[in-house]
């Protein structure tokens, strides 16, 4: 975990409020990214707004040492970035767990709107066999859909309006738990609390990287918490540093 | 650069405020907790807090508002797990002790009293607990209450920290000291809200939080000015801190040190940028020790 100052290299508007910012990064913090680590990026050009915004990363490409980042335009902070003066970023990365791999062969990714983005740098990070479930509010927030068809073998595609894929829920369509070595999942939390329920009585280990209102992003603060499962109750954990990635039954929605 | 409050040398001014600075190990990464002036570390009551629900953060204009709410890992745990990992630290180290009532406070540094810890931070101030914290703070006699009782079971220097949501911030300073405080740190939050216009609610699920950030800087100068009119004690001084100019502004309003929290938070390294703004500042204004700028206060009459 490093934090730097970088220039923006590029940043296109890919869909409906959806963004890919493109940054450079070194090599010495590239090589220590794991798929599923995030990004937390200081507002640029505002003292007003003091905190960072967490972004986890879509992708990264070590022959060109850049970071790829695709967010949702949300709030004042993230329409910041599209301001032409706004060409230096104050970057901490990589922060967080990432997923583990534990060599699983066989993979199901589950990702409902931008939460689909950790999952890429899944796919490109690993040589595993996958097959992926999106869900996507409609047409135009769609994002990554060819990435995935190319290097999965079967891709579900559902949306909220039927507009693109199938309408309903990336969970109606999870079918054959049983071929796979694990599950990961992001997305919206009623999404996660679908899954966990589905799978609710079965071994196969799921995890699911989760969100939260962030301050440090390094363990300082305590803010970003998520309940998380233990003997007796439920534990405070923190999503930063305990997190993003959490065992998906563990998790207390 | 270096300082003393109540007979303990600080290598330089500047100490990582309580609540955002975890107990310092997670910043070793960025640099050495060592080369901090001292560390408040954050609060600890007798046994495990889980803390409040989430959202706990808003960030708002020039600030941000927490409603955290104490989460820690309780004293037993504190001794045997992290206190080991810290304690080769040489920066001062301040235990900030908290609790519901009167006897957890006393329980908590009677656990801390033997440990490798150099002094005492009295949290009667934290906004976000029902019962304890803030409701201490607010009140003179209950301030001077547990100020007295708590400088009795202490064997380390006892530094109260106050609140800022008083009327009179000179009178709860003039009661804490009376009442025995070897020091004040001021100012903790200001009580705060944020809300979401769209969905009608609040944004913390606390409903309220405590604001800090460059936001209250010029409440919390005033306060530190008018308590240092007001007590002979040290005091040390916080509130929006983020630069090493903020800190000289602290120290010439009558602190002896500072303490910096939102601002780490938004950068780890904020800290150290700060210590060597300040001994820039220093070195600028020909100071042969840093201690010749609090109280220097010039006042037109």
């Amino acid at each position: 975990m490093k934090s730097f100052l970088t220039d923006v290299l590029s940043l296109k508007k890919i869909n409906n409020g959806i963004y890919e910012l493109l940054f450079f990064c070194p090599t010495e913090i590239l090589k220590t990214f794991r798929p599923g680590q995030f990004a937390h990026i200081k507002i640029p050009q505002s003292d007003a707004m003091l905190l960072r915004r967490p972004f986890s990363i879509h992708g990264i490409d070590q022959t060109k040492n850049t970071v790829s980042i695709v967010y949702q335009e949300v709030g004042e902070g993230t329409r910041r970035f599209m301001e032409k003066k706004s060409r230096t970023l104050d970057v901490l990365m990589p922060l967080g767990n990432g997923f583990t791999m534990n060599n699983y062969k066989k993979i199901l990714l589950v990702g409902g709107g931008i939460g689909i983005a950790p999952l890429h740098s899944v796919l490109q990070q690993s040589s595993a066999c996958f097959d992926a479930l999106l869900g996507y509010r409609g047409k135009e927030y769609v994002f990554d859909v060819d990435c995935f068809v190319e290097r999965c073998r079967n891709v579900i595609i559902t949306s909220d309006d039927g507009s693109i894929g199938q309408k309903g829920f990336t969970t109606d369509y999870l079918t054959d738990i049983g071929q796979y070595d694990a599950i990961f999942a992001c997305g919206p939390r009623p999404m996660l609390q679908a899954l966990q329920r589905k799978l609710d009585g079965r071994s196969i280990p799921a995890y699911a990287s989760l969100e939260e209102r962030m301050g440090c992003g390094m363990g300082g603060c305590a803010v970003c918490v998520c309940k998380i499962r233990s003997e007796t109750d439920y534990t405070y954990k923190k999503v930063c540093t305990e997190g993003p990635v959490f065992d998906l039954k563990e998790v207390d929605f | 650069m270096s300082v003393k409050i109540c007979g303990i040398t600080f290598k330089n001014p500047v100490i990582a405020a309580s609540g955002t600075f975890a107990f310092g190990k997670e910043f070793e990464i960025f640099f050495d907790p060592s080369k901090l002036g001292g560390i408040a570390l954050k609060a600890l009551t007798p046994k495990e807090r889980r803390g409040n629900p989430t959202p706990r953060i808003a960030e708002t204009p020039s600030g941000m508002l927490n409603s955290v709410g104490l989460q820690n890992p309780g004293i037993a745990a504190f001794k045997k797990d992290i206190l080991p990992l810290i304690s080769a630290y040489s920066s001062v180290k301040i235990a900030n002790i908290a609790g519901m009532y009167v006897e957890d406070y006393i329980e908590v540094i009677e656990a801390l009293n033997e440990c490798a810890i150099d002094m005492f931070e009295l949290n009667i101030s934290c906004p976000n607990v029902k019962q304890g914290g803030v409701q201490y703070g607010t009140d003179m006699k209950a301030a001077a209450d547990i100020t007295h009782k708590a400088k009795v079971a202490a064997k380390k220097p006892l530094i109260v920290k106050l609140t800022p949501n008083v009327a009179n911030i000179s009178d709860i300073a003039k009661a804490v000291e009376d009442a025995g405080a070897d020091a004040i740190s001021l100012i903790n939050t200001l009580t705060g809200m944020a809300i979401d216009a769209k969905k009608r609610s609040p944004i913390l699920a606390n409903i309220t939080g405590g604001l800090s950030g460059p936001a209250i800087k010029p409440i919390a100068l005033r306060m530190v000015y008018e308590a240092y009119n007001a007590v002979k004690i040290p005091l040390i001084g916080m509130g929006g801190i983020m630069s090493g100019v903020d800190a000289a502004e602290f120290l010439i309003a009558g602190a002896s040190a500072v303490m910096v929290g939102t601002a780490s938070i938004a950068d780890p390294h904020a800290c150290i940028k700060i210590i060597d703004e300040l001994t820039t500042f220093a070195h600028g204004e020909k100071l042969n020790n840093i201690g010749q700028l609090t109280g220097s206060l010039k006042v037109r009459k």
